[in-house]
């Protein structure tokens, strides 16, 4: 009869405070996921050497999330891809960067968990564990379900881009004439030919859509925000002579309130 | 953009540029992909903030109200309800929403902070808090932090929602009231005596057990020898014993967190005896002085008058704009964090422009510059001043001092040390404090009718050598058959008794808690016997004993007894 539109039923929202139902399982995998990666690399240096730097990267984790991840594996390719190498090119070449561009935002994306996580004390990571195994944790079965359902849309989600973000660079770097090719491809463009033609609107391209960005972003401020910025740009503009006003007004007051006090002492010690 | 976004684009810039030189596809492509990546998130971030903030609308409703202005009651709980809604899109994670509350309410296990996890077009989250002392109280607005999931971008607003509430004093019911019966219950006009002791009516109320300072003459004599003890006659009392109020608010009064207040102390005995008074049909009235003056509020009776009685207490809790003082690094940095807290989109380096600066080197002076730059923009455009004046914010302390002060003031900060400086206040302000009291004291005497009963609230105790200033108004009072009690609330909340001093352990904090009952105690027995010497009575603390104490009082203005001990 009067059926509510499940819309409108709002969702009661969680203080910030409370984790995820999954969290220790989360932070076991980015650990996992990032210390495999990282054994992976430089295949020649001793496994004493390996292990140091591998836990050296895991313990930036929870501040510099994958950024540390990301300059182990360019420099190992740096140091042991071959230049104009036929190994990375490809389906393969496609695939590594997918997965090490996947294993990156798998780090980035629970970097909240492993920063709380890492702000507790280790008693209390302790006895989370026993109490996890003694089965004392209360498990919201609804909760999980929920959790799960949001994770799939987001691998989902997170996939879709990388497949996108990895396809456009591989276009792009089709596209753009690389350093062996340059001066042909200048040649070319002189003679009304394709690689930098393409190029210059792509570049084209770029700035117009940067272009319509930047609009868009100045668009989304407040009308105190835009007074502020008027404000502001003024102030810049006329910095100096202002403050030059300003400046001498404060010196004048200052020299006026010594009068006074002056004129005080005499007064006074002329009674 | 945050740090993590600039530190992973810095590697893959470096990547890119160092793999085209080398020609190294895969470095190339990882470092493109990456940036590529950075870019898709800033793309989405962006249309997010864009399409999901604008349409993002609050309804927040307290104790079931969603008016924008209501009452609610210092010491109570509330609950809070706050619904948000969103267009067709709705708003999508991580969005992390508090509901800013000022420092005057407590918020139990900071509920007020939620996180939208996963896609809603419309949410609720409640919380309960406590609200601290009698004032005013603002909720404005709601503090939003947009974040991406890789944390790469981050977007701060604030979307205002105010609602502002007149908070009433706490009082407590003092249980057991006499049964007092009443037939004519008027003030007699000036001049008239309707009765020649106060308390003695000609209508026998009941017989009770003889209390020492029971007149003679009202002993049931026959009844007495009947029982074979002492029986007293209680007559209905048929003058209201009028209640007056003295209230303290002056700047050492006001000094400290929200419900720590000396006047916190202060507006509660009076709310309490103010209820108990009204409740046996006795007119109570207030004078409340501070460093702005003095003002009355007539006597009246009756659930109306409570209530005209706690509002002015209330008005008068609000803090007025702080005494202005010197500036102070405290000061800038308290008002740039509370800025930062409520106006963050215009601490936004996109908008909030700062001059290019050479001067000072020192790159600490430098960045402090810099931190008052940014203050003193938010500052004009709050206060809606001229690029001039804004500039003037900068290079004048004593005019940023000013306008920080009350920024934080009107913030709802309480007057803490970043707000006014607390040091030796009490001393500077005890004499004036004195002579405005006195000058109130004997405007009531003046205007006073029988059966009177002064209550005097003030802190006392850390101008006890100016007391001497008071004396004619308190003997003059008492001369006229007055009954005066004075009521100083002790800045510890503990009574100064030989018990309070025991050190309790060795921590920094009992120590200085136990020095802090000594100093309190010694100058608690000064003002005491000063006080009592001429027959004022005297409670140093600010709890239910002081109600008790001036119960008491009034008890025996109804029964004519001068004292307990018998003394007419």
């Amino acid at each position: 009869m009067n059926q509510q539109d499940p819309r409108l039923s709002p969702t009661v929202l969680e203080p910030t405070h409370e984790t995820s139902q999954f969290g220790g399982l989360l932070i076991v995998s980015v650990i996992a996921s990032a210390a495999g990666i990282l054994f992976l690399l430089a295949p020649d240096m001793g496994w004493p050497l390996r292990i140091f730097l591998t836990a050296i990267i895991l313990l930036t984790l929870k501040y510099w999330g994958s950024v540390m991840v990301l300059v182990a594996v360019q420099a190992d390719l740096f140091f042991r891809e071959p230049p104009r190498s036929a190994a990375l090119q490809g389906a393969t070449g496609l695939f590594t960067v997918f997965m090490i561009v996947a294993l990156l935002m798998f780090i980035n994306r629970n970097r909240e968990l492993l920063k709380h996580a890492a702000s507790r004390p280790l008693s209390a990571i302790l006895s989370l564990i026993v109490s996890v195994f003694r089965g004392k944790i209360a498990f919201d079965s609804g909760k999980a379900v929920r959790e799960i359902l949001q994770m799939l849309g987001a691998t989902v989600r997170a996939i879709a881009l990388l497949v996108g973000c990895v396809f456009v660079s591989r276009i792009l770097l089709g596209t753009l004439p690389n350093r062996r090719t340059l001066n042909e491809d200048l040649q070319g463009w002189m003679l009304d030919e394709t690689p930098v033609l393409q190029c210059s609107l792509l570049l084209t391209g770029v700035i117009a859509v940067w272009v319509v960005c930047h609009e868009i972003s100045w668009r989304q401020l407040t009308r105190d925000q835009a007074r502020l910025y008027l404000r502001s740009v003024f102030l810049t503009i006329h910095h100096a002579d202002l403050r030059m006003i300003v400046r001498g007004r404060l010196r004048q007051r200052l020299k006026a309130a010594r009068a006074k006090k002056d004129q005080k002492a005499r007064f006074f010690l002329q009674d | 953009m945050t740090a993590l976004a600039r530190w992973l684009a810095l590697p893959a810039i470096a990547g890119l540029y160092l793999g085209i030189l080398r020609e190294q596809t895969g470095l190339m492509l990882l470092s493109l992909s990456v940036l590529v990546w950075l870019l898709a998130e800033w793309l989405l971030f962006t249309s997010r903030v864009w399409f999901e903030l604008r349409h993002l609308k609050f309804e927040r409703s307290v104790n079931g109200r969603t008016e924008p202005s209501g009452i609610l009651w210092a010491g109570r709980s509330v609950a809070v309800e706050v619904r948000l809604r969103s267009s067709i899109l709705g708003i999508g994670s991580i969005v992390r929403i508090r509901d800013v509350v000022p420092e005057n309410m407590e918020v139990m296990d900071q509920e007020n902070d939620v996180t939208v996890r996963s896609r809603v077009h419309s949410a609720v989250f409640r919380y309960r808090a406590k609200v601290l002392g009698a004032g005013q109280l603002r909720l404005p607005g709601f503090r939003i932090v947009m974040l991406d999931r890789q944390g790469f971008f981050r977007a701060e607003r604030f979307i205002a929602c105010t609602q502002s509430f007149r908070v009433l004093p706490a009082f407590q019911q003092v249980g057991d009231p006499e049964p007092i019966v009443k037939r004519i219950n008027s003030q007699p006009q000036h001049g008239i005596h309707r009765l020649q002791r106060s308390g003695m009516g000609s209508e026998l109320l009941e017989l009770r057990e003889y209390v020492a300072g029971d007149p003679p003459k009202s002993i049931a004599w026959k009844v007495s020898a009947r029982r074979d003890k002492l029986m007293t006659r209680q007559y209905e009392s048929e003058v209201p014993v009028r209640l007056q109020l003295f209230i303290d608010g002056s700047i050492g009064t006001r000094t400290g967190g929200f419900g720590l207040r000396l006047l916190d102390q202060m507006n509660f005995v009076a709310a309490s005896v103010a209820k108990a008074a009204i409740s046996a049909g006795d007119p109570v009235g207030a004078m409340l002085f501070d460093e702005r003056g003095l003002r009355r509020v007539p006597a009246a009776t009756g659930d109306r008058g409570f209530h005209r009685l706690l509002d002015a207490l209330s008005d008068f809790s609000v803090n007025p704009a702080p005494i202005p003082d010197r500036l102070t690094n405290r000061l800038v940095e308290t008002a740039s964090g509370v800025a930062a807290d409520q106006f963050p989109e215009l601490l936004d380096d996109r908008v909030n422009h700062i001059p290019f600066l050479l001067f000072p080197i020192s790159p600490w002076a430098h960045r402090r510059l810099r931190e008052r730059y940014r203050l003193a923009a938010v500052i004009a455009q709050l206060y809606r001043m001229s690029p001039a004046k804004q500039l003037q914010l900068v290079y004048d302390d004593p005019l940023m001092a000013t306008f920080a002060q009350h920024f934080l003031s009107q913030s709802g900060m309480s007057w803490m040390e970043p707000v006014v400086s607390i040091r030796n206040r009490g001393f500077h302000d005890g004499m004036s404090r004195m002579e405005i009291l006195s000058s109130a004291l004997a405007r009531a005497v003046s205007q006073a009718r029988d059966n009177e009963v002064f209550v005097v609230f003030a802190d006392l105790l850390e101008c006890a050598p100016s007391l001497s200033h008071l004396m004619p108004a308190v003997k003059m009072a008492l001369a006229r058959h007055h009954r005066v009690a004075f009521v100083c609330p002790s800045p510890t909340f503990i009574r100064p008794t030989e018990e309070s001093t025991v050190i309790r352990s060795l921590s920094a904090e009992d120590l200085l808690l136990a020095a802090e009952q000594i100093r309190t105690r010694e100058l608690a027995a000064r003002l005491q016997f000063e006080l009592r010497r001429i027959g004022a009575t005297v409670s140093i603390s600010g709890e239910s004993s002081a109600i008790h104490l001036v119960l008491s009082q009034m008890a025996l203005a109804r029964t004519g007894r001068m004292a307990a001990g018998g003394v007419r």
